[in-house]
This record gives structure tokens, sequence and C-alpha cells, in this order.
């Protein structure tokens, strides 16, 4: 049977009612839980497994798939809307997405995320759908001299991203470094920096501190703000969505997008969000205007959004093909398929083709459901940026607080998101960029570890470096990238300049 | 006489309300459950499967956080904070060694040991890469390169790990150990991509790279050949007498209210007696067992310490 068959037949399983149904829930639930702070994808697959096992491997395992990709979607309106970081895929939609916001543009923001969500996600569908085997394998051939070459590059590539200062850049990428190393040593078991007090053995979750560093900081600092009081504007809806200009801004950016997280999905352990970090450095670094990046570019918000949801979808690759899961939400839909005892992995495609197939066309299912279910809501949610700060803020501040307790069920964390809050609140104030402490806190412990591993692997004889292709290759591609960007911006700016020229 | 009947009615309600706090029956919400491991990998598959049929004995739904980190010690600790109420209960795969291994202070005796309802038994598995077809080829090879061949484990302490060393010390090879926190997982992508050479893990998760080849099995860790894996040799039959099995013991603080501890115990009991389980016990390369089960669980863990304790005294990891 060729690919078109196979597919159809799969929409002929996914239509069923139930899995329909599932399907529906599944999204549905998956954006609320990208919308709630502090309650990520994860959290949420873990409390649905049980109740997905009844309904037989396919229909679980498209509930459970439609909440992951679901949450990617959401994410985004909070970070818009309201400069909270709804997992941390979303962080770096806070940065413009939130500008656009305060300038009023908040339904165009949440519009292009959901446009550019699902181009991504059908573009990383069809990835998926025909090339899977080949990915699968390609991802196997990764080992630790290879992914510590893509972290390194990662650094790299992110290296854009220091804001004003350089140095200041720096300072911030090393506390955060510093900070993700807080606690018990996953590899060697030794205890860092927890200073004889047991709670921080556990390590500082990264996901309080975005919330602190971007929600709890915005609302100190609009609580310092003289008192003003502002009439509610009624927006015309025609200003709701994006306009031409906008739109014709965020066509590549989706496409550009869309590839980065693909390739960033498919990196066996790779962070949740290294995609959209990646994918706004490169935005920025191609922009003409890469200045104003950090004040409402549009293209700050459709390259991450749309690189997270391609992420997620490539991401299922490794699991499907190989049975492996590369990420901590791919191994949760590996149990809800070993409960069935449906083992993923090449046999599934001469045993069950059908789960597959099925899973494939639900999620063009879901995400074009996602589409139809978001762009109307954008209009209501854009209303939020309306209200008055008197209302908006005390609600921020709950949402906060009771989203990041929800993570671990830990008041600890808590402390850490006010804590996070107020040194934010000091640092926007004397003009650090909050972004490399983020990096740094995320890619810092997956750096470590990958760095110790790999120097394990040599075992003392790094000539044998010479035997590993891919990291060569990947190392090599680190100054062509950089010699590219450069390029590539210097053609923006020319055309920019000439266009200006044109205009006069 | 309407103000003096309303008095009373808030008496009542108000007695009610206070009242109803004591009297509900364990359980009356849902139980937090802390597995001490990643998502997706063997204990958390177990531990899930266990609960899904748990739940339905108790009738309240068990929600699984997972905490893994350090071998359990992260999360062992998280349990051993928290109220002795039966709402948190938590599972451990090396709960009996870590204060021999400084990674906890507490021992298995600092905690409410719940059960040890599976034993689940490992395999010896090459990268297909490698030309080795039996155990002593490997461990030929091994003696002739010592601390060349890559041997991909789990963090330092772990179950896989100290499997790991105890092979190393039962054939007097060494191996260049190569410990990647994320459990059998990522033995599997690395065997399977031939980035190590060699590794020891519980089948289950190593199972789809087996059946794409990418991976070969040298031995299983089972005192004879195991019903439904009979392809699988021991490495008893090829002469390395390593039996090793792991479990995952259910815990939870201690001095919980004997009701509720033993409510917790009988419902266990009867699930891990039951058919389904015993049958996604064989499935998944487990041997069900319900007999450890409260005291007896207990008792099996001092008894497997003992088993443990030399090895960790010879591998040289204990802390004073």
């Amino acid at each position: 049977m060729s690919g078109i068959e196979h597919l159809l037949q799969g929409f002929q399983i996914a239509l069923a009612p139930v899995n329909l149904m599932m399907c529906m829930l599944g999204v549905v639930l998956g954006t609320l839980v990208g919308v709630l702070p502090g309650l990520g994808p994860l959290g949420a697959l873990s409390i649905l497994l049980p109740l997905s096992i009844r309904f037989g491997p396919l229909s679980g395992l498209i509930l459970l798939a439609g909440v992951w990709y679901g949450a990617q979607y959401g994410g985004s309106t909070t970070s818009i809307l309201v400069n909270i970081p709804g997992e941390s895929s979303s962080v770096v939609t806070c940065l413009d997405g939130y500008q656009m916001a305060r300038k009023g543009r908040a339904g165009a923001a949440l519009a292009i995320a959901a446009i550019g969500s699902f181009v991504a996600g059908t573009f990383g569908i069809v990835a998926l759908q025909f090339f899977a085997p080949i990915l699968a394998n390609a991802a196997l051939s990764f080992g630790p001299p290879e992914f510590l070459a893509v972290m390194i590059f990662a650094f790299v590539a992110l290296s854009t991203l220091t804001g004003e200062s350089p140095l200041k850049g720096s300072i911030m990428l090393a506390f955060g470094a510093f900070l993700s190393t807080i606690g018990i040593d996953r590899i060697g078991g030794g205890q860092r920096f927890t200073m004889g007090i047991p709670i921080l053995m556990y390590g500082i979750d990264f996901v309080p501190v975005a919330i602190g560093l971007f929600g709890i900081a915005e609302v100190i600092r609009i609580a310092l703000k003289p008192y003003a009081f502002s009439p509610v504007k009624s927006i015309r809806l025609r200003e709701l969505y994006p306009n031409r200009e906008e739109t014709r801004r965020s066509i590549m950016p989706i496409f550009r997008g869309s590839v980065i997280g693909s390739f960033c999905g498919l990196l066996p352990g790779s962070p949740g969000g290294l995609g959209s970090f990646l994918s706004y450095s490169v935005e920025k670094s191609l922009s003409p205007r890469k200045r104003e990046f950090g004040t409402g570019m549009i293209e700050g918000v459709a390259g991450p959004e749309s690189a997270n949801n391609s992420a997620v979808m490539l991401a299922l690759t490794p699991l499907l093909c190989l049975g492996i899961p590369f990420a901590p939400s791919a191994a949760l839909l590996l149990a809800g398929l070993q409960m069935h005892n449906v083992s993923p992995g090449p046999m599934m495609f001469q045993e069950h083709p059908e789960i597959f197939w099925g899973l494939i066309a639900a999620m063009y299912l879901g995400n074009f459901l996602l589409l139809v279910l978001n762009l109307p809501l954008v209009g209501i949610f854009a209303r939020v940026s309306t209200l008055r700060p008197q209302v908006l803020m005390p609600i921020i501040g709950i949402l906060c607080l009771l989203g990041t307790y929800t993570i671990r069920m830990a008041l600890f964390d808590v402390g850490v998101m006010i804590a996070a809050g107020v040194v934010g609140f000091f640092l926007s104030y004397l003009r650090f960029s909050l972004v490399p402490m983020i990096i740094g806190m995320v890619l810092g412990n997956i750096l470590e570890d990958n760095l110790r591993v790999t120097i394990n692997w040599f075992n003392g004889d790094f000539s044998l470096i010479w035997t590993r292709p891919i990291t060569l290759v990947i190392l090599m591609l680190i100054p062509v990238y950089l010699v590219l960007i450069r390029l590539a911006s210097r053609r923006g700016a020319w055309q920019a300049e000439g266009s200006d020229q044109t205009n006069r | 006489m309407m103000k003096v009947m309303l008095v009373w009615a808030q008496i009542f309600i108000l007695l009610s309300l206070w009242s109803g706090e004591g009297s509900a029956a364990y359980p009356d919400k849902p139980i937090k459950s802390l597995i001490c491991y990643e998502p997706g990998s063997a204990t958390d598959i177990m531990g899930r499967a266990f609960y899904k049929h748990l739940e339905k004995e108790l009738g309240q739904p068990i929600m699984v956080v997972n905490k893994p980190g350090a071998a359990s010690a992260l999360g062992l600790r998280e349990i051993y904070d928290s109220k002795p109420d039966g709402y948190t209960i938590g599972l451990s795969c090396s709960v009996n060694v870590l204060k021999t291994m400084g990674l906890l202070p507490y021992t298995h005796h600092d905690f409410s040991v719940l059960s040890v309802a599976s034993l689940t038994w490992s395999a010896l598995v090459v990268s297909a890469k490698t030309p080795y077809k039996n155990v002593k080829e490997l461990v030929d090879d091994a003696k002739a390169n010592p601390g060349k061949l890559r041997w991909s484990t789990t963090s330092k302490g772990a179950v896989f790990w100290i499997q790991s060393r105890y092979f190393e010390r039962l054939t007097g090879t060494k191996f260049n150990l190569i410990a990647n926190p994320g459990g059998a997982s990522y033995i599997a992508t690395q065997l399977g991509g031939g980035h190590a050479d060699v590794g020891i893990a519980s089948y289950r998760p190593l199972q789809s790279q087996v059946e794409a080849k990418n991976i070969r099995v040298l031995g299983i860790t089972t005192e004879a050949r195991v019903p439904g894996f009979e392809n699988l040799p021991t490495l008893k039959e090829q002469g390395y007498n390593i039996v090793l099995s792991a479990w995952a013991a259910g815990v939870a603080p201690k001095g919980l209210p004997p009701e509720v501890y033993q409510k917790i115990i009988s419902t266990t009991r009867k699930v891990a007696e039951s058919k389904e389980w015993r049958d996604y016990c064989v499935a998944t390369g487990s041997v069900a067992s319900p007999e450890y089960v409260g005291e007896a669980a207990a008792k099996f863990l001092d008894r497997d310490a003992e088993i443990q304790r030399p090895i960790l005294e010879e591998i040289g990891v204990t802390k004073k």
C-alpha cells in the first residue's frame, strides 16, 4: 500500500467517534495546560495516563499527543498577554509578544502565533509521515560527542542574544549556569552548593525562576508606576488581527522556525524550548532591524512559536520508529503504549501500522482543530490586555503563585519565584538582559552532563574525534553559521537601505 | 424560637464539618506517589501499571510525580519529609543501600516499607556493531583490553550501575563505565546507535532495539531460562553465576496510622496476587512477588542489602 492509501486509512480510523473525541479533548486540555503557568504538559500527561489507558492504545495515544502539542499553542497565550511563560518553550515569546500586547497588538501576536503553530505543526507531521524511519535512524547516530557538538553550536548561535552589553550578557549566562548546578549531581551523586540545606538538594527548578523573572518582575514594575486611571479602550475587530505588513513579515520566520524546530525536536534529550531559543536568535540575526527585537517585533513571535510546534511533532519520530523516547513527554506516551502491550519501534510498522497512521491522521486533525479553536478566541483573549492594571496584576499574581506551587507542590518553588521576581526587577532596571540567564539555566545542566559523558567516552584518547564524522561536521558548521548569518544580515540591511532610498 | 433553632443548626453544621475529617475512611482523596525515576523508565512504567490496578482496589486515583536523581535519593528525601498520612507514597529501587553509599542518611528502616511487588531480571547486551556472540568472547576481549570497551550505565549508585560493577568484579574485567543520567532508555540509545559497546539493563526498554537487530542479548541474569523468552540464554548456563534482580520497593514515610498501613498492605497483596499482575510481569520480563508485602518486604530488603553490601565494599563506594 502506498503512503497515501495508508494515510487515508488512518483518517478513517481517526475520524471514528471515540478517536475524534479523544483528539478534541486532548487539544483542549493541552491548550488549557499550556495557558496555566507552572503546570506543563508533562504534569498533565502523568495525570491523564491512567485515564487514557481505558480506551485502547490508539485512542489513548491520540489523547496524550493532543495534550502535548496543544500545550504548545496555549503556552504562547499567557506569554503574550501577561508576560508569564506557560512553560519553558514559551519563554522567548514573552520578549516580543508581550511588548506587542502593550502596544495594543496582542491580537495580532496571538493570531500569528496560532497560524505559525499550525503551519509548523503540519510541516512537522508531513516530515514525520514521509521521513520517519530515516529521521529516526539519523537520530540514533547521535552519540555523546555529537550531542556535545550540537550544544556547543547552540551556545554559539544563542550568543547573539546577549542584549545590550556582551559583558552583562556573559555574566547572566554564567549566573544561570551556576544556578543549574545547585543540587545533587545527577551523574556522580555528590552534592553541589547545597550548603547543608536539604531542600536545595532538589536543585532550583527552572520554571519558577522563569515565571518570577518575567511575570512577577512585571507585576512589581507596574506596581511601582504612579497611579493613573486609563479608560478601557474598545478595540475594533479589524485591529485584532494581523495587518498585511505583519503577515508578510511573518512568512519567512514561520518557515525557518518550522525547520529549526524540527531539528531540535529530533535530538535526543534536547531541552524543551531549544528550538524556540534558536529560532529567536536566527530571526534577530537575520533582521535588518535587530536592535528593535525586544520591543515588539512580530518575527520574534512567529519564529519561536512555529519552532515549538514542529519540535513536538518531530520528537515523536524516535518514539514511534525506534521505541526510544527522547523527551520526557515522549516517555510517557511510550508508557501508555506499552501498557497495552504495543511496543513502538520497527516491529510496530509491521504489527500495528494502524497506530502509526491513525496517529498521524489524528495529528493533522488536531492541529487544524487547534487553529479553528484559537483564532476566534484571539478576540476574547486580546481584550484581557485592555484590563486595568489594578485588576490585571492581582490576577496575574495569583496565577503565578498557584501555578508555581502546582509544579512540585513545594512552597520552596514559590519562594524561588518571588526571589526571582525581585531579582528580575532589579536586573532589568540595571539593563541586564534576562534571556542569557534563562539560557544558562536551561542549557547549563545538559551541556555539563554531555561534556562529562563525552570526556568519559573519549577515555583520554581525543584523537577518536576523527572517527566521529557527524561531530566534526557540526563543529565545522559553527564558523560557517557565523559567516552566513553575518552575510545574510548585511544583505537584509542593504535591502532595507535600498528600499528606504527608493521611497524618498 | 427561630434564633435558637438557627444557633443549633449552626452548631450541627460546624460539628459535622469538623468530625467529617476524622471519620472519613482512608483513602478519601487522591494519593500522590513519587516515583524516583525518569518518566518512561522501567521502574516508572512498572509502577504506573501496578497503580492502575491498585487504584481500583483503593477507590482513589494515584497521581504519579516523577522525581529522578541520585539513584532515587532525591525523591526519597521528599518522601521522608512528607506527612505520614498515607497520601504520599513512593517507589525506589535502592532504598536499602543509599546510606551505605553516603547518598542518603536514611535506610529502609527509616521508612514504612510497603511492598516489593515484582522482581525484574536484567539482560547483558552488546551493540550489534561488536563481534561478540556470547559472554566468553566479551570477557576475553575485555581482559585483553582493560578499560577500553565502553560500558553504558546509569547514575553512579543506581541498580544497573551496581550490576555493571558486579559483573566487572566477578569476571575480573575492567570496562570504561560511562554513567548517563537517564535510565535504560539511554542505554538503549547508546547501544542501538553503536556509541557504546556493552551494557546491562532490564529487558523491556531494550526490546525494540533488540527486535530491530541493533542490539544483541548475550545473556540474562536469571537462574534458568524464562518462559516466554526461551531464546535468551542465561549467564549462569554460560558459566557466570550472576543472578540478579532489580526490584522496586513501595515506601511511605515512617509512622503511618495502623489502619492506613493495613489498608495499603492488604490491597497491595491482593493486586500482587492477581492474574493480571502476574501476566503483566511475565510479558515485561519480570516475576510477580506477592510474598514480599509489609514486614516480609522489609526483611527482603534486609537480605538484599546484605547481598549488596560486600559488592559495594569491594567496589569501594561505601562511605563510613
